[in-house]
């Protein structure tokens, strides 16, 4: 008896050791299947912001402003010039014959219509030579040329016998005072000691580096050349031509005048530099000529505004094609009326003009992309996760919306992989009103599921692109949404996961 | 999550295998071996001198099958979202016990016995909503939008015992006996009181939550005020708390073959003491993950930041404080009935008090064979199931050895099981106690006595 029971005792003994330790791990491993896992859901970002706070890192934003909407207003100065500039003084070289000559400043390619010009610098030159054998007592005297006293310009030399002089002397202040026909008079007289009168075997005069200080006259018909000005647009390059356009949008040019002279701005036109290389030629009714307001008194201010629009210029239809740059021919006439009166320009006096481009940002955005590269950043949690779905929730005040695509790179930034078959609609547009002004934000939410091979190539490379499509709702037949620095963008991120 | 995940599948681990409230099948007639003196201090050993050498028991009890939960693969529970989801609809009850005996001593003299032991006990209980359990198994996405009250109670309980007792039989009817305890302490976590909701938003998954709630450590060095929290339960920590206890026994015959014993056990406390603190939150607020706005020049994701802000929103804050815990008492109640020489019908009543107290109720047959082999089987109700279980004792010279599996089930099916309790133990016994001629239960006994568990008499 006690034979056959000792081994069935001692393997009942063996079974309840065997037992008791099972017990400390009664349920094998506790885990999950593959095919049923707990699901986790996370907030990861609750971000509120608005436009304003959005467009930080856009080149235009320093070019905008809130006023009843968003507007894009863009104020450039393309010419800044004194008149004067315009009036070349080139050198005048007479030779005097005779001891009384008279010129004619035309004849020196002098042919500005005016009555006088006051020399802020200039220099009176001349060569004088003597046949005599007795030393000559020489007298210039240049009856157009007088100084702030309204001395007629004076100079006395000495020559030797048969001898020569040259000599100069600065004629800054001056005043040349001209008759219609624009003659110079240049007298000489030359006596011996013995006071006999004689002529000089050549004389020469030369008024040479001038500069104008003043010119006074009817100024009839004078052309007042701005030249060719290129005005950089690069602002716009953040909007895609045939993406994106804008309503109502308008130039303004704006004119400073503090010449008390009559001006007409008289040249608009040549072509907008586009991104492709192209040339988009424009033109204006400016063509025609538009009479500038100009002050009483010289020194003080008067602006003239006009507007471009499409009725008026083609200048619109080159700004739509948001090039990188504008080039204009600019140029304006002086007195153009030919009005008999004199005017007189200073120094200072000068003319200013600047576009102003006003954009209001109630745009239609037709697949306006952007496109940015970014990492994932650190992913070595991911290495934990087996499927993810991604979750945006928006109260979006924008009256835009926003369909994204996600493409996954490599080191080289090549594109391995996209998360969506075609972009997913990720933030819906504000609704907005038959005026394009937004009626209400609208709630949406996207999610991006995140399969376990995408997250595995995240895992090798986080690199990403997202390709973001920006549109204006066209659901209540207004293609045009107004943006407002306040328009507001509640986004919230969740992650809806499963571990591994 | 994980730790949320860890609590409810420990619960779930142990159950599986686990266990009732007591010892049912150390009643089922053995009442003169040595764990029934453990358990009742009044029952007689039958052996002048046993020396015990190591035994463990495992038990544990839970509300929920395991494959309510999820499904045995390879020997493995894999939990399953959807059982959670069809099964989860009343709050999760856990009981774990693990007892941990190095050495045991008692010793009989006639009429007296006496005799010390030491064990290490882990006690724990918890409650959890049925919210917990389904965001442990199911996660929180599928419970987006829902209100969900999270917070468990429940307590655990790691220490030492060192037990004096003494028994006597005061008349033949009549025994009696006691147990004092010294009780060492290594680690408590426990009282937990009051309400934490949380909701996860369908839409955007922030997740509100409401908290106003605490409760006590000790002999760990968790901290709510610390960078990172850690729970590190040492059952080799000896000084964390100090407490004592009392089990007392009686053991009733008012008739020749019928015997009653009942036993009330672990009355008494543990005063803890080292690193004792009290934790407390009580806060609402919103998690939304990073905030702010994102093209704001200072704008970072700061994880550390976020999960300092919950902290602060949540007024979290630990106090040192010592404080005392009762044990959990049981009573023991077992009625034995005399069939023959070495045969008995047996009943068995246990009660755990507690957080939330449970009966067990069982009848058996137990039969010996002389000291080589006894067996044991009983049939009951515990936890609202029907259990049975046994067990076995085989005696090789004074080498004794016993398994029982009180839940028998467990052994072929543990995951379809809501108790279990099982053990081992192994004894040096020395010296058979024989009865008195004429002092047995029944008439004609041999003259020297007979080898009957009934030998106190």
């Amino acid at each position: 008896m006690r034979k056959e029971i000792w081994p069935a005792g001692l393997l009942m003994f063996a079974a309840g050791l065997g037992l008791v330790a099972a017990c400390t791990s009664p349920l094998g491993d506790i885990g999950f299947d593959e095919s049923e896992r707990p699901r986790y859901a996370l907030p990861l970002l609750a971000t509120t912001f608005t436009l304003e706070d959005a467009l930080q890192g856009f080149d235009f934003i320093g070019a905008l402003r809130d006023d009843d909407g968003l507007r894009l207003v863009r104020e450039d100065t393309i010419f800044s010039d004194r008149v004067l500039k315009s009036v070349v003084l080139d050198d005048i070289a007479a030779p005097l014959p005779d001891t009384n000559n008279t010129v004619s400043l035309r004849d020196f390619g002098f042919d500005i219509p005016v009555s006088k010009v006051g020399l802020r610098r200039a220099n009176f030159n001349y060569a004088l030579s003597s046949g005599s054998d007795e030393a000559l007592e020489v007298e210039l005297r240049v009856p157009n040329l007088t100084d702030r006293n309204g001395d007629t310009l004076v100079v006395r030399e000495t020559i030797a016998p048969n001898g020569a002089v040259t000599g100069g002397r600065p004629v800054n202040g001056f005043t040349i005072s001209l008759n219609p026909a624009a003659d110079f008079t240049i007298n000489y007289t030359a006596r011996t000691p013995s006071g006999e009168a004689a002529e000089l075997a050549l004389a020469v005069v030369q008024l040479s580096e001038m500069e104008a200080n003043f010119v006074e006259g009817s100024l009839d018909s004078f052309p007042y050349l701005l030249g060719a000005n290129t005005l950089i647009t690069d602002y716009l390059t953040t909007f895609e031509p045939n993406s994106a356009s804008v309503l109502d949008a308008r130039v303004t040019v704006e004119i400073t005048n503090t010449a008390a002279v009559p001006l007409r701005f008289d040249g608009l036109g040549s072509y907008a530099a586009l991104r492709d290389g192209g040339r988009f030629p424009f033109n204006s009714s400016l063509a025609g000529g538009v009479p500038l307001d100009f002050p009483a008194v010289s020194g003080d201010t008067a602006r003239t505004r006009f507007t471009l629009d499409d009725s008026n210029s083609s200048l619109l239809a080159a700004v739509r094609q948001f090039p990188d740059s504008l080039v204009f021919d600019l140029q304006a006439v002086v007195n153009p009326d030919r009005l008999d009166e004199t005017f007189r320009v200073n120094y200072l006096d000068r003319v200013i003009g600047a576009f102003i481009f006003d954009i209001p940002l109630a745009v239609d955005f037709d697949g306006f992309t952007v496109e940015e590269d970014f990492s994932f950043g650190a992913v070595d949690q991911l290495d934990s996760l087996s499927e993810a779905t991604l979750v945006l929730a928006s109260r979006n005040g924008v009256g835009l919306a926003a369909s994204g695509q996600v493409y996954l790179l490599d080191q080289d930034s090549t594109v391995l992989d996209s998360l969506f078959e075609r972009p997913e609609l990720l933030v819906d547009a504000a609704t907005v009103g038959a005026d394009s002004e937004i009626v209400g934000a609208t709630d949406y939410v996207a999610r991006i599921p995140l399969s376990r091979v995408q997250l595995a190539q995240i895992r090798r490379s986080p690199l990403a692109r997202i390709a973001l499509r920006l549109d204006t709702p066209d659901d209540d037949g207004s293609d045009f949404a107004q943006l407002r620095y306040t328009d507001e963008l509640d986004l919230r991120v969740g992650l809806d996961f499963t571990l591994q | 999550m994980r730790s949320l995940l860890a609590v409810v599948l420990a619960c779930a681990g142990v159950a599986s295998a686990a266990t009732a409230q007591a010892q049912l099948s150390l009643h089922a007639s053995l009442t003169d071996d040595y764990d029934a003196v453990l358990v009742n201090p009044a029952l007689l050993a039958g052996h002048r001198t046993t020396l015990r050498i190591g035994s463990v028991h495992s038990a544990g009890a839970l509300n929920y099958a395991p494959n309510e939960l999820g499904d045995e693969v390879d020997g493995d529970l894999l939990l399953r979202p959807r059982l959670s989801r069809a099964n989860v609809d009343r709050p999760l009850e856990a009981f774990v016990g693990y007892q941990l005996q190095s050495v045991g001593l008692n010793v009989r003299r006639d009429g007296h016995q006496f005799g010390l032991h030491h064990r290490v006990r882990l006690d724990a209980e918890l409650d959890a909503p049925g919210a917990l359990v389904r965001l442990g198994v199911e996660g929180n996405a599928p419970l987006a939008g829902s209100e969900l009250e999270v917070l468990p109670q429940g307590d655990v309980m790691l220490y030492h015992e060192i037990g004096l007792h003494y028994g006597r039989s005061l008349t033949p009817k009549l025994a009696v006996g006691a147990r004092m305890k010294l009780l060492a302490g290594s680690a408590h976590v426990g009282e937990l009181e009051g309400s934490a909701r949380v909701t996860t938003a369908a839409d955007d998954y922030r997740i509100d939550y409401a908290l106003a709630a605490a409760f006590r450590t000790a002999g760990t060095d968790f901290d709510l005020d610390a960078e990172t929290y850690e729970f590190d339960l040492d059952a080799g920590e000896l000084g964390a708390g100090l407490g004592a206890a009392v089990d007392l026994g009686i053991v009733l015959r008012p008739r020749r073959a019928f015997e009653v014993s009942i036993a009330l056990r672990d009355l008494g406390a543990i005063r803890w003491m080292d690193r004792a603190k009290r934790h407390a939150g009580s806060g609402s607020g919103t998690y939304v993950g990073a905030s702010g706005n994102v093209f704001a020049e200072d704008f970072a994701f700061d994880f550390e930041a976020v999960v300092d802000g919950l902290r602060d929103d949540a007024q979290l804050r630990s106090v040192t404080e010592a404080y005392t815990v009762g044990l959990t008492p049981k009573l023991d109640a077992h009625a034995r009935y005399r069939l023959g020489d070495a045969t008995d019908l047996t009943a068995t009543l246990r009660t755990r008090f507690g957080l939330r107290p449970a009966t067990a109720a069982t009848v058996g047959l137990a039969q010996r064979f002389g000291e080589l082999l006894h067996v044991g089987a009983h049939l009951g109700r515990q936890a609202d199931q029907l259990i049975y279980g046994g067990r076995v004792r085989v005696g090789l010279g004074p080498v004794s050895m016993i398994a029982y599996a009180d839940t028998a089930p467990v052994l072929f099916d543990r995951f379809a099981q809501r108790t279990a309790q099982v053990g081992a133990g192994v004894s040096l016994r020395f010296g058979k106690v024989r009865a008195a001629k004429r002092q047995g239960w029944f008439d004609g006994e041999p003259e020297g006595g007979r080898t009957t568990p009934d030998n106190y008499l």
